[in-house]
């Protein structure tokens, strides 16, 4: 098999590329160092480039092959934003900084900027006036970025400081000062390692390809016809409506980046890849991301939005759908005609985790046959008589997950033990699921009695291993019901590393109404059940057009770290060999990083055109 | 009497009453380098350039009490400190329950304890008083055998044989969970006279029968060592001769009593720590066994004994011994103050077949040349490189390069450094011509391949 016989491995040595393009721009910084009368005596000048209309332009060079196109903002629309001096100012930050590897490359930066008698800031602002473009063509398995100059006479300057620099710099190594170069329709194009670059007027190419170049060249000199701008599958990658976004004014978000992707090709080119199969291998990526994986397997092309907020970084994806797609095996992720939508979140306090989504479990049980390969449908044939054994004869697929409605709610929080109280060694969030019964009047008695088996099998096999046993209380009142089971202390016994893992259970069954509660600790059953209003409201939030809402918050996920800092420190020693001042070092600032932030936020809608956007906000 | 031995001199013909005495510098054999490094390696897992420097400076009765973490103020400090690291670290690696992460952390210790003899000898006790996690599963239990053998490991053997009778890990592993009085399990009765104290040929099968009826109502239930009485058979029983034992506790000391107990331990250490072959013969390990029984039994002055002997500090001495995966691996780790990703050195050491807590049977590591096959070679080789090319890999906190640069070892002088801190035999021109290329870290790998580097 030839090399042109295998795109998806040639492509994938592209992620190289990225390194020579980034050696390139910096080879680039440092070569107009010496231009310091250049430098400062025109920065009041600096012109203003359309970057509508550069990106128009380089629609029109790039190739329309190109399987890839991204766009990221001249640096001087974005590199002052406040989240610049907030991650400055923080501590983790700081400790990088100030760490001996970052200190060499300061002093190297400062050397540099000295000698070009202008900041980095300056030269990446004037490099980037039209902003930066990226295409992966995978015809010539090339990569090009066109950088939009601010204008061509100071970007000759630029190239004839980089070429001297290069030269001076090949000549110390090899003794060759020379830099290849070759005349395309009087383009001029140099060769300086494995990366080429040339000037297209005000525009600045570099790229590891000369078919490319030359295809690029052909657009810029002839205006040839079949650039990216005619590519039809970009005709549907272009944004659909946003997100709901709580009330928040859009001119304060600022796009920093966006791509397309062709991913008929990438479907093409990567066949084999796991993302691109119609049958799962693995059941708890399938319950996760069934839907997602549909579209990556059907929509002509994503489309991604990188944006900065006041106080947040997003992403925004979006996929030209069709639910047609999600008929025939998935239309237990996206409910009947894609209108399954979750409720809203649990609204519990320090909650570490909160998710709410639309699933059809029983549906997705019972297509299993359709959606995962021989392996894991014999697995779950296995786990599916074990169950149904468990829930006393009940068919699992049918009767037990059958019985619960698919709009689901989890939500997970730290525990904290009193302190006259023995804690476990490794502590463990509480975690709890709730949803709607179907039928409550039948199946709560049902639930019940599957629970007071399930706690007894758990007592059985507990006992046989020499692990501590269940008590099972129970304890109702006029709007709910809870059952739980409480790990007893064994008097007779040592814990002389405290207590096992399974004191982090107390599991419970709760009713409220029509709902219940299953939660692996009875002290979070009581906080839900102590607001039901939060639980058995079944009107949707403002965000009605949700299918999917998950929350992490930053400050619970670190606390609940700090609580098992000893293990992670532990863990990380034996594991990188750190010594102990080292190992602590790591985990902290691990913590710090999370003081940073303040929580991380998915959500996912399928419509026309299916949304997820990833949110992070920071503190 | 000379001090010299001619290191060919057959095992036989060596004087025991001149092989025991304790060493002593003199003009002629000097308390040098070499000598340093085989009471480390044999002591220990090796020693780093400041414990050989100040080994070589305080002479080797000081260096001996350095294996104990002992001698100083400094170190018997860091001592302390190190045991309260590795109880923290302990504390976390048993609430996981993960036994390669027990693994790792014995490892840890191995590599970085200020006391290997003890490291070294719970190491021994481990392959003796063999059991294999993969059958008893549970982290807690194998920690806590682990740590009673620690804690015995150069301490009195009698109460150690005790303590071990009522190992809850042991029992599982030996099927003596419960023992009947109408179905005395022999499992546990066997193994401790043919493969903890006596050895094959000094009991009988009836011996065994009547041992195992001593320890019927001996069991583990919810992971802990129990006394049935409902189980005992409390009639009298006759073993090795004596006929007035009644219970599991009597019995063991009735095996310890045996004449063959300490010559068959002072045997096994003596080929643990001075020659893997052939066979010491029985007079030069009667003074072993007799100061093993004088000492009240104590490992610890047994070892001391065998250690500090002029047969040990000879030029007989060097080169007998394979060295297991895991001296292979620790030396190498101390000797270069290297530090890695534990868990999997651990994982490697395994596949070489030294897996910790993994014995392969009952019988413990056969040792010896049986650790060395074309295989585990090529297998060593490669534990060298990957260990050299993981990124989490350092030494005293640098790159290979910069740690040479550190202790001003050039690339020239690397491999004659490497010659003298970790192989015995020296070696060829040729050899050294073929292992003399590149970095550092390219040249140890080269001669990672040189089999000379497997001896100790």
């Amino acid at each position: 098999m030839t090399e042109k016989d295998c795109p998806p491995a040639a492509i994938r040595k592209q992620s190289h590329l990225f390194f020579y393009l980034f050696f390139v721009l910096t080879s680039c910084l440092s070569a107009i160092a010496q231009d310091a009368t250049d430098a400062e005596s025109t920065s009041s000048k600096d012109v203003k480039v359309d970057v509508e209309q550069a990106k128009s332009d380089a629609e029109r060079l790039l190739p329309s092959t190109a399987m890839m196109f991204m766009q990221i903002a001249p640096v001087d629309l974005w590199v002052n934003h406040p989240l610049r001096d907030r991650i400055f100012e923080s501590e983790p930050f700081q400790q990088i900084w100030d760490s001996p590897q970052v200190l060499n490359a300061r002093t190297a930066l400062v050397a540099g900027e000295w000698a070009m008698g202008m900041k980095l800031e300056t030269l990446a602002k004037r490099l980037t006036a039209g902003g930066v473009y990226v295409a992966i063509d995978p015809d010539t398995e090339g990569i090009a970025m066109l950088m939009r100059t601010r204008d061509e006479k100071w970007l000759q300057r630029t190239i004839t400081k980089l070429l001297e620099f290069a030269r001076n710099n090949q000549g110390n190594e090899t003794g060759q000062r020379e830099i290849p170069s070759a005349v395309y329709k009087g383009i001029r194009g140099y060769k300086f390692q494995d990366t080429g670059f040339a000037q297209l007027g005000p525009w600045l190419l570099v790229t590891n390809k000369n078919e490319l170049a030359k295809s690029i060249v052909d657009h810029y000199v002839d205006g040839s016809s079949g650039s990216l701008a005619d590519a039809t599958w970009r005709v549907s990658s272009t944004h659909g409506p946003d997100l709901p976004r709580e009330g928040q004014d859009k001119s304060s978000i600022m796009s920093i980046a966006t791509a397309e992707v062709d991913l008929a090709t990438a479907r093409r080119l990567f066949a084999s890849n796991d993302l691109f199969r119609e049958q799962a291998k693995d059941f708890g990526a399938e319950l996760l991301l069934g839907g997602i994986l549909e579209l990556l397997q059907n929509a002509p092309s994503v489309a991604v939005d990188l944006r900065l907020e006041p106080d947040a970084v997003s992403t925004d994806i979006s996929f030209p759908t069709e639910m047609k797609w999600f008929e025939d095996s998935r239309e237990h992720y996206v409910g009947p005609r894609g209108e399954g939508k979750s409720l809203p979140l649990l609204a519990v306090e320090d909650s570490i985790a909160s998710l709410s989504t639309y699933r059809n479990l029983s549906e997705m049980w019972l297509r299993a046959g359709d959606l995962f390969d021989q392996q894991v449908n014999d697995q779950l044939a296995q786990a599916d008589n074990t169950l149904t054994t468990l829930f006393s004869g009940r068919d699992f697929g049918t009767d037990i997950l059958g019985a619960i409605e698919p709009e689901i709610r989890m939500v997970a929080t730290p525990q904290t033990w009193e302190s006259d109280q023995a804690e476990p060694s490794v502590k463990l969030p509480a975690f709890a699921m709730v949803g709607k019964l179907k039928n409550p009047r039948a199946m709560q008695k049902e639930m019940k009695r599957i629970f007071q088996s399930f706690i007894g099998f758990l007592n059985v096999v507990g006992a046989m291993e020499g692990q501590p046993q269940l008590d099972l209380m129970s304890e109702t009142s006029e709007n709910s019901s809870l059952y739980w089971g409480e790990y007893v202390v064994d008097a007779d016994r040592k814990y002389e590393n405290g207590l096992p893992i399974q004191f982090n259970f107390s599991p419970a069954l709760a009713f409220v109404g029509d709902h219940m509660i299953l939660s692996s600790t009875t002290k979070l059953a009581k906080q839900l059940i102590l607001h039901p209003d939060r639980i058995v409201s079944d009107q949707t939030s403002s965000n009605s057009s949700l299918h999917t809402e998950f929350v992490i918050s930053a400050e619970s996920v670190q606390q609940a770290l700090v609580a098992n800092r000893d293990s992670l420190i532990a863990q990380n020693m034996l594991e990188k060999g750190h010594t102990r001042v080292e190992a602590v070092k790591e985990i902290d600032t691990l913590m710090g990083i999370l003081e940073l932030l303040d929580e991380f936020k998915l959500e996912m809608a399928f419509a026309e055109r299916s949304m997820m956007k990833l949110r992070v906000n920071y503190r | 009497m000379s001090y010299e031995i001619d290191p060919a001199t057959p095992i036989d013909q060596i004087d025991p009453n001149w092989a025991w005495e304790p060493w002593q510098a003199n003009a002629k054999e000097p308390w040098d380098e070499a000598r340093v490094h085989l009471l480390f390696r044999r002591g220990g897992f090796g020693c780093s350039i400041q414990e050989r420097d100040e080994a070589l400076k305080r002479g080797p009765q000081h260096s001996l009490r350095m294996l104990y973490g002992d001698g100083s103020q400094q170190l018997r400090s860091r001592v302390e400190s190190f045991e309260e690291e590795s109880e923290s670290l302990a504390s976390a690696v048993r609430a996981g329950g993960n036994l390669e992460a027990l693994a790792a952390w014995w490892m840890h210790r191995i590599v970085k304890s200020p006391s290997p003899i003890v490291e070294k000898m719970t190491l021994f006790w481990h392959g003796h008083f063999a059991t294999g996690a993969e059958k008893v599963i549970d982290a807690e239990l194998m920690y806590i055998q682990n740590r009673s053998l620690r804690a015995r490991a150069v301490g009195d053997f009698r109460a150690m044989v005790h303590e071990i009778s009522k190992d809850p890990a042991m029992l599982i592993y030996l099927d003596s969970i419960s023992n009947r009085k109408a179905h005395p399990n022999e499992n546990y009765a066997r193994e401790l006279m043919e493969l903890f104290c006596l050895g094959e040929g000094n009991y009988t099968e009836r011996d065994v029968q009547e041992l195992a009826r001593c320890f019927t109502g001996w069991e583990i239930r919810r992971k802990m060592f129990r006394f049935n009485p409902y189980q005992h058979d409390s009639g009298m029983k006759q073993i090795l001769g004596r006929s007035d034992i009644e219970s599991g506790e009597q019995a063991v000391d009735v095996v310890l009593d045996q004449p063959n107990m300490p010559r068959f331990i002072a045997t096994k250490i003596f080929r643990y720590l001075v020659c893997d072959e052939p066979q010491a013969p029985a007079p030069l390990i009667e003074p072993l066994a007799n100061h093993f029984v004088q000492s009240g039994y104590s490992i610890g002055s047994l070892v001391d004994r065998i250690l500090s002997s002029r047969l040990m500090l000879s030029s007989w001495c060097a080169g007998r011994k394979v060295r297991s995966p895991v001296e292979f691996a620790a030396e190498l780790m101390r000797g270069l103050s290297a530090t890695s990703n534990l868990e999997r050195v651990s994982k490697l050491l395994k596949q070489l077949g030294q897996g910790l807590f993994f014995p392969p049977n009952v019988k413990g590591w056969e040792g010896g040349r049986s650790w060395i096959n074309s295989s585990t070679l090529i297998g060593r080789a490669n534990f060298v490189v990957d260990l050299l090319a993981d990124g989490n890999t350092r030494f005293d906190g640098k790159p290979l390069d910069a740690w040479c640069t550190a202790h001003s070892i050039s690339n020239n002088e690397w491999l004659e450094w490497l010659e003298r801190s970790l192989l015995v035999l020296p070696l060829t021109e040729e050899e050294k011509n073929r292992c003399r290329s590149g970095s550092p870290a390219t040249m140890l790998g080269l001669l990672a391949r040189n089999p000379k580097i497997h001896l100790s």
